[in-house]
């Protein structure tokens, strides 16, 4: 193993870290332009964060350890996803620890902790948000694991950084299976990451609640360690389907400074796009029913295995 | 608790039969390393899962010497007063689950990965059947780990759901050995599957004749190829666990850890007692909702005037009455009918096994 | 009248991407009138049925050279995305039954029956596939999957203005098969399909307006107490 692979490996994480906020801060810059509204600035999100570390944190008097290391568990695995996921560059050595299938028992070591702490303080509120997170986590499993079936299918692999680095014998974009697998993780992203139409993330109702209801009971740096978390979970998410759909940018096969470069900036575009892209979803979207969200999913599922039949079909034996 | 694991056997042991009927199909089709992939993941399977459920047999039997309390409704809160057996069933719950880097995940790794060569088989409806097959396996798995965040949540977590268990005491230190090295096995193939790799290689280089490939590195295994699939449980262990030290180390560096200790918030409601967290049935119900057609339930709920309203809910598996239990009474009846072979008298029973030693010297000479 | 086989290596690859792509579109669109909730949805949807058809007949044209079939496609356009959407809209608009759809079975259990039945036209398809000569033989599975989609959506439904939109589904997919198996039917034959999906839309709906004077609704069980005592 290359030395500098190293650096770009540890260069990936930073870049992830502190790109994060910066996502969420964009989604919600969109939405508000969307909306008729004037945003809060970019660096909002740098700044709450600030401001929750600055914080004593008020914890509840029957809170145990598990409720306190919780949220660095958090951070450790989405620093871990962050750290396989091809980003920039493909030369990654610890992205050899995970392919695709492992990144998905990554989040859900995640989602698991994070409903286990919601369900440590005993309030009602805790343990709703922990298993609607749970039912929600379940139903999108099947959905990202097909996705993921089709991605091996179209690509021969499912490590991540191996489908980026064949890329030029990728199908044709307008390949059917590749069209319904690009739909199938739309939803399955936003159904994971807690974004309309599952969940809101700026709701302040709670009974309408998954995941804000789990954190309800953190504050200063534990909650700020969450908020990191989940944004770099979306960070992670966009750039796994940026991987899979859209890799052309990304610098393969041994990266040197100036590939790496124009790999940066246009990982940046295509995140600006995404972020946008999904801002429209969610102004056009209206949050549904928590007993639709099977629905939704079932629907994601359908479509990813819909793009397995199809790619059997006619991927398969069409010889023009 | 107990009912709770015996079905989560039952779902386990699906995963091993779905594991070996892979197997058997690759066989079938002469696509001999999937087929020993296929098997060897079975086989790490029913390890993994005598490891984790006899930890959390064990665990359970912990809660029951020190509560005394069978019933999931009437624990809770646990984990303040028996810190080493919830510590410990956190691994064996957390393996169950199926999470990394654990050795749960390892199993169902491998039988994931096997399955994604199945559009590979050569007949026409069983290559696009059997990826249905993959999805209802992740269904499974992610449903066994609602199950076990429900299992764990409502006996450690949470507020005692009754007075007595405020004198629940921890396990002696005989009983933690007999969970810790339990649950040190399960890390250790977790963190270094070869191990199970190696000993399950023996048994499908004789059933299938093959062997998956050997891992490219001490650190990692890569059953078909290295650049298709490759999993390291080290480098998950490693890089989480060192990301925790320095995150915490970062965050008392350049923030502070001071902690105030307050009531719950709760969002405000004043009065909090240990009911208004969800019992087990709850946490269930959004599982109720939606399968409820393959159960039969009969609730009793109550009504708007009641002055004790109750609420009671009972759940019935529809095939332990429509299958199993027509079969268990055939099986009743005919060991009644035969039951007249039981005579209580010594010299019957001589007779018996006197007539079966002359009728196999006839047969055998 | 028989069409000629044609060589399939002349043709460009862009081409043959985008059918694909509009005979997915197509599978999706079934899927999609499956579990929609509303009625006014439903129509629409057709009429998006009827648009992908319209493109994929014109690229079939297009890429074999058969004038006819151009022909058809400017009947498929007039048709069954201007017309009868029309027709649909203003008569559901008059009976008032624009919204509520509700269903015999649940949406996750309809997705599944759906899953099976498209495997199972796939399946069969195979074969078939390999005995025909055009160059979207390979779609004659999808076309299969839609006509059994749409029988399964006039099953699982209540209100009647749904067997409508399913019939008319379902002729949609005989006339994808009929465009992907042999470039399409005989002209005389198109006519007269086209003819008779016009007289059964106005007969059915002078029939719903019957069904809701004699019942008060639409639903379809209400039907149920015709039979005989």
């Amino acid at each position: 193993m290359r030395g500098i692979a190293f650096v770009w490996q540890f260069g990936e994480v930073i870049l992830a870290i502190s790109l994060a906020p910066l996502f969420s801060g964009w989604i919600a810059q969109c939405r508000a332009w969307m909306q008729n509204r004037k945003a809060p600035p970019f660096t909002q999100p740098y700044r709450m964060l600030r401001k929750l570390f600055n914080k004593d944190a008020a914890l509840a008097e029957n809170a145990s350890r598990l409720f306190r290391t919780t949220p660095y568990v958090l951070f450790g695995t989405m620093v871990l996803a962050a750290a396989i996921i091809p980003s920039v560059v493909t030369d990654l050595p610890f992205a050899r620890a995970a392919d695709a299938i492992a990144l998905i028992g990554l989040f859900a070591t995640a989602r698991v902790f994070q409903a286990l702490a919601a369900m440590d303080i005993g309030t009602a509120f805790g343990t709703l948000g922990a298993r609607r997170e749970m039912m929600v986590g379940f139903l999108a499993e099947p959905a990202i694991l097909m996705v993921f079936f089709n991605a091996f299918l179209l690509f021969g692999t499912t490590a991540l950084t191996g489908m980026v680095d064949n890329y030029t014998t990728h199908p044709s974009v307008i390949d059917p299976s590749v069209v319904f697998a690009a739909i199938a993780f739309t939803m399955v992203l936003l159904a994971e990451n807690a974004r309309i139409p599952i969940d809101n993330p700026t709701t302040h109702l709670e009974l309408t609640m998954i995941h804000e209801a789990m954190v309800l009971e953190y504050s200063a740096r534990h909650l700020a360690l969450i908020e990191w978390a989940s944004s770099l979970k979306l960070f992670n998410y966009a750039c796994i389907g940026l991987a899979l759909f859209l890799p052309w940018g990304i610098a393969i096969h041994g990266a040197h400074v100036d590939s790496a470069l124009i790999a940066l900036s246009a990982l940046l575009v295509k995140l600006a796009f995404c972020g946008a892209g999904l801002a429209l979803i969610e102004s056009v979207s209206a949050k549904l029913r928590i007993f639709r969200a099977p629905e939704f999913l079932a629907m994601a599922f359908l479509i990813a295995v819909l793009g397995l039949l199809v790619h059997l079909l006619l991927g398969a034996n069409a010889n023009a | 608790m107990k009912r709770l694991l015996a079905y989560s056997s039952i779902e386990n042991i699906g995963l091993i039969f779905t594991g070996i009927g892979l197997s058997i199909l690759f066989a079938a089709s002469n696509l001999h390393l999937f087929a020993a992939l296929a098997l060897a993941a079975a086989l790490i399977h029913a390890l993994n899962h005598s490891l984790f459920k006899s930890m959390l047999f064990l665990a359970t039997g912990s809660v029951l010497h020190a509560t005394r309390q069978r019933s999931l409704g009437k624990l809770g809160g646990l984990i303040r007063s028996m810190p080493w057996v919830a510590a410990l069933a956190l691994i064996g719950t957390l393996a169950i689950a199926g999470l990394p880097p654990l050795n749960g995940f390892v199993s169902e790794w491998l039988l994931l990965q096997s399955f994604l060569y199945t559009p590979q088989l050569p007949h026409a409806f069983i290559n696009m059947l059997i990826p249905l097959g993959a999805a209802a396996l992740a269904l499974t798995v992610a449903l066994a780990a609602y199950v076990m965040v429900k299992f764990y949540g409502v006996i450690f977590l949470g507020k005692p759901r009754e007075t007595l268990l405020a004198q629940a005491h921890d396990a002696n230190w005989l009983e933690r050995i007999g969970l810790a090295w339990l649950a040190a096995g399960c890390i250790a193939i977790g963190v270094q599957p070869q191990l199970a790799l190696d000993a399950a290689g023996k048994s499908t280089g004789m059933l299938v004749g093959q062997t998956i490939a050997p891992n490219p590195s001490v650190w990692r295994i890569a059953p078909i190829a290295p650049e298709q699939a490759s999993y390291s449980g080290w480098i998950f262990l490693a890089v989480i666990l060192c990301t925790i030290a320095v995150t915490f180390l970062l965050v008392r560096l350049l923030a502070h850890g001071r902690i105030r200790r307050t009531a719950p918030w709760d969002c405000g409601y004043p009065w909090q007692t240990s009911r208004m967290q969800d019992t087990a049935e709850g946490f269930g119900q959004p599982i109720r909702h939606m399968f409820g057609a393959f159960f039969r339930m009969e609730r009793e709920l109550p009504a708007p005037t009641d002055l004790t309203p109750k609420y009671r809910v009972h759940i019935e598996d529809r095939f332990w009455r429509a299958l199993y239990q027509p079969i268990a009474a055939a099986v009743k009846r005919l060991a009644d009918a035969i039951s007249f072979l039981q005579g209580g008298r010594l010299a019957i029973y001589l007779l018996f096994s006197f007539l079966t030693l002359l009728g196999l010297l006839v047969f055998v000479l | 009248m028989l069409r000629s086989p044609l060589n399939v290596q002349l043709l460009s690859h862009l081409d043959v991407e985008l059918l694909k792509l509009l005979a997915a579109g197509m599978l999706l669109i079934s899927f999609a009138m499956l579990s929609t909730r509303r009625t006014q949805q439903l129509i629409t949807l057709f009429a998006w049925q009827g648009a992908i058809l319209f493109l994929s007949t014109t690229l079939v044209a297009h890429e074999a050279g058969l004038t006819e079939l151009y022909f058809s496609a400017g009947l498929t356009l007039i048709l069954k995305v201007i017309t009868l959407p029309l027709i649909l809209h203003t008569l559901i608009k008059r009976l008032g039954a624009q919204w509520d759809n509700e269903r015999l079975v649940n949406i996750p259990i309809t997705m599944l029956v759906g899953l099976v039945l498209v495997i199972f036209s796939f399946g069969l398809a195979q074969p078939i596939s390999l005995l025909a000569t055009t160059i979207t033989r390979h779609t004659i599975g999808i076309a299969l999957a839609v006509i059994l989609l749409s029988f399964l959506m006039m099953i699982t439904r209540r209100k009647a203005v749904t067997q409508v939109i399913g019939f008319l589904a379902m002729e949609n997919g005989l006339f994808f098969a009929a465009t992907s198996a042999t470039y399409g039917m005989p002209m005389v034959i198109e006519l007269g399909i086209a003819l008779d999906l016009l007289v059964a839309v106005f007969i059915l709906g002078i029939f719903f307006f019957q069904i809701r004077e004699q019942f008060d609704s639409l639903d379809l069980h209400h039907m149920e107490s015709l039979r005989e005592k």
